[in-house]
């Protein structure tokens, strides 16, 4: 997946050696955190143990991404200082994946040798409630006020209309969630684990009029952290980072909501960057509904439309890919903002041979997507990144 | 409950609505906006959320869809059962775009 770009495998854009990610780390993921657990410690937890897995001392790294919506009042520096990191390089961002892609062009400019980002937050309900209320200035003053509090009400909207466009029934969405409950059975952080009939599905609490209790994911406490080096100094377990694109209020808000900018981002990855959906083995979609999940699998050209009613009646496929092998946010469950370093982490896992009993043979390429940060009706941010195993 | 109509914001240079509430012109990016009437719209969908994650809210909480005949696409709360097609105005009571009592012609 080198793609068109005429650089030398290994080499960066200008010259510096190209930046690989060394490293992942995971905390336990938790539903009912204990009190004294707090969102920075969550974070150190997860930013230590992946410089660790690099083979590094928290001496060597010189970079920190920082994704989380609970760190506040403390912002990166506070969390560098608090956790006896010095550095030269720092920078934040709800999507971990930006963080990434930007972590990644300070090492391939020289702004820094070795980074390390890290993403999640201390998630309860009261907490969920607190953020959700106070998003942005649109849903405190739009939102709140007619008690659409928290992104239910939105995706409530998406998967009706998505539904409605495709002549779906609720199975096709249980799919997704089915699919991910037996992944999610082989992963430590697996929180779902019991198999799901399409039936239990179908029978679970509403939640509004159109999502049900399994198509929203659970919150909980925990972190992600990877750790990015040159290519030249990480060792040949790294893994290799490929195109990346991104689209950020795409629309103005003015669509249906179910353009979600992937279509632009895998024009992009294919033409630019050689990405092939049939040579793809692991995909990291990110899932905070089923709905985001069928939208992005048609967007990046894993499935076709006539293949929707086979979909719906035999369930999941995606070419040779895997989706979420982890059992996803669905499954295992969202920490905050580090939500958007899950999937990331789940493939460098697989890429790595490191995936416990959920590794997938022969996992060699991978794509992992982040999506959100809802303005008014729908997200409005998008961003995909390709992986490859070392050699 | 009966409130004071919406208010939207119009273009100065260009004439386009906005909402909800933006800091410039996202079609020619005029900072000069002067609020208008929200004037009439028409539902598009509905939805209910039935478990709200506020405990302040009781009971279904009903979000429409209204596409605002000047082009804006409007979240509001109906306080009546209220079909996609129907013809609405708006209100706003402290901050909450409600769908007015007086609304339900159908088109």
């Amino acid at each position: 997946m080198s793609g068109s770009s005429g650089r030398r495998r290994g080499e960066g854009e200008r010259g510096h050696p190209a930046a690989v990610i060394a490293a992942s780390a995971q905390t336990d993921y938790e539903r009912r955190p204990e009190p004294g657990a707090s969102t920075g410690r969550l974070l150190a937890e997860a930013a230590l143990a992946a410089i660790a897995q690099a083979g590094l001392e928290p001496h060597e790294v010189d970079g920190l991404g920082v994704s989380s919506f609970t760190l506040t009042p403390d912002r990166p520096i506070d969390f560098a200082w608090r956790t006896g990191l010095r550095l030269r390089w720092m920078m934040e961002d709800p999507l971990g994946l930006t963080v990434v892609q930007q972590a990644r062009r300070a090492i391939e400019t020289g702004d820094a040798r070795n980074v390390v980002v890290v993403g999640g937050d201390r998630m309860d309900s009261s907490r969920f409630r607190e953020m959700t209320s106070r998003y942005n200035r649109t849903t405190e003053a739009r939102l709140v006020p007619i008690g659409a509090v928290g992104p239910n009400a939105q995706f409530s909207f998406l998967t009706a209309e998505h539904r409605r466009r495709h002549g779906l029934g609720p199975e096709a969405y249980g799919q997704v969630v089915k699919h991910q409950r037996a992944r999610a059975a082989l992963h430590r952080n697996g929180l779902y684990r019991e198999p799901l009939t399409l039936q239990e599905y179908r029978d679970a609490p509403l939640v509004t009029s159109e999502l049900r209790l399994f198509d929203c994911v659970p919150l909980v406490a925990g972190a992600n952290a990877v750790v990015l080096r040159r290519a030249d100094e990480a060792g040949d377990g790294a893994v290799r980072l490929g195109g990346y694109g991104a689209v950020f209020n795409h629309d103005d808000q003015q669509g249906d909501g179910l353009h979600l900018g992937f279509d632009r981002i895998g024009r992009i990855l294919r033409e630019e960057h050689g990405f092939e959906p049939e040579r793809t083995d692991v995909l990291s979609l990110y899932d905070d509904y089923p709905v985001i999940v069928l939208q992005q699998l048609q967007e990046l050209g894993f499935l076709p439309e006539e293949d929707w009613p086979r979909f719906a009646a035999e369930g999941y496929r995606a070419g040779s890919a895997v989706v979420n092998p982890s059992g996803g946010l669905l499954c295992c469950g969202q920490a905050g903002a580090g939500g958007t370093l899950h999937g990331l982490v789940d493939a460098v896992e697989q890429l790595q041979g490191r995936a416990g009993d959920g590794q997938l043979p022969a996992a060699r390429r991978a794509l992992v997507t982040n999506y959100g940060m809802i303005l008014y009706r729908y997200g409005a941010c998008a961003a995909a990144l390709m992986l490859e195993a070392g050699p | 409950m009966s409130g004071p109509g919406l208010m939207i914001q119009r273009c100065l240079r260009c004439g386009e609505h906005l909402f909800p509430e933006r800091l410039a012109c996202s079609r020619c990016a005029s900072l000069e906006l002067e609020p208008v009437p929200a004037g009439p719209g028409t539902v598009e969908d509905v939805t209910q959320i039935l478990r709200a994650p506020s405990a302040a809210t009781e009971g279904p909480v009903v979000i429409a869809v209204v596409r605002l005949e000047k082009g804006p696409m409007v979240l509001a709360r109906a306080q009546a059962e209220v079909l996609p097609g129907t013809g609405v105005e708006l209100e706003d009571v402290a901050g909450a775009v409600l769908i007015s009592p007086r609304s339900g012609r159908s088109r």
